[in-house]
């Protein structure tokens, strides 16, 4: 979608491995040009085991949204 | 696919997925479950609700050569897709299908009916905003409306409104996203 200043945003649901451990993550990600060389990169998101990422992400919506 | 502790033989797999349909979610489901069955999982029928809101699907398979056979469920929730399977081996399912599917059941019950729990107002340390926080959440850092928050379940959390410069020029988020993973150390997404 568009997003400010020229820039690009997605609502993109991703599951990440870092230390061997999985995360699922559900966020907003937005970059606008800067310079040419680099970009402003925004980023907001909800992070949790997937065991726990089901319940959890509702309520952090409802905190992000406020 | 996360595991369960089945408490017993067999094996309960839970998922949450981006919703489509449920019989595309279902699809995509069995799909994604091939190389963990090596190929071998059929299913054996399916069934989808009048609502189009539920697939309940059997199946047969083999894991390391041993021939199990099981169920599997999806269910849409809003915006999701929690989707549940349960297998045994063939020969087993008949004695553990019951204690299996409470397993399921309990957790789709946490994840899906759990009353919403009442929010307070916080403001951050740095007192740049204000956001209404369920018991037990944290905010660990805060400067200048982006802050860190930890969530009460272990591992959870969120980030909200960090902005960095970073030294590309890709004009695709999600490309964008996978650099940044990269760069963070997050070597698989």
């Amino acid at each position: 979608m568009e997003w400010q200043k020229g820039g690009r945003a997605a609502l993109i649901r991703y599951r990440a491995i870092s230390d061997e451990q999985t995360m699922e993550y559900f966020g907003l990600i937005a970059i606008t040009p800067f310079d040419g060389q680099q970009v402003f990169f925004y980023s907001s998101f909800v992070q949790a085991p997937p065991q726990s990422f089901a319940r959890v992400l509702p309520t952090a919506i409802r905190s992000w949204a406020s | 696919m996360h595991s369960l502790p089945a408490g017993g033989s067999g094996t309960v797999l839970t998922t949450t997925l981006a919703s489509g349909s449920v019989t595309s979610v279902t699809q995509a489901l069995v799909r994604d479950l091939q190389p963990y069955f090596g190929g071998t999982m059929r299913v054996l029928n399916a069934i989808e609700d009048r609502s189009g809101a539920q697939v309940q699907a059997s199946f047969s398979a083999q894991l390391g050569g041993v021939p199990v056979i099981g169920l599997l469920a999806v269910a849409e929730e809003g915006t999701w897709a929690h989707a549940v399977v349960i297998f045994d081996e063939s020969r087993a399912l008949a004695e553990s299908l019951n204690r299996l599917m409470r397993v399921a059941r309990a957790d789709g019950e946490g994840a899906s009916t759990a009353s919403p729990e009442a929010l307070t107002r916080t403001t951050v340390p740095d007192g740049s905003v204000n956001i209404d926080l369920a018991p037990g959440w944290v905010i660990r850092r805060a400067d200048k409306g982006a802050m860190d928050i930890q969530g009460q379940a272990p591992g959870s959390g969120m980030s909200l409104g960090a902005v960095s410069t970073v030294p590309f020029t890709s004009a695709d988020p999600a490309e964008a996203l996978v650099i940044m993973a990269q760069q963070a150390g997050r070597a698989q997404l």
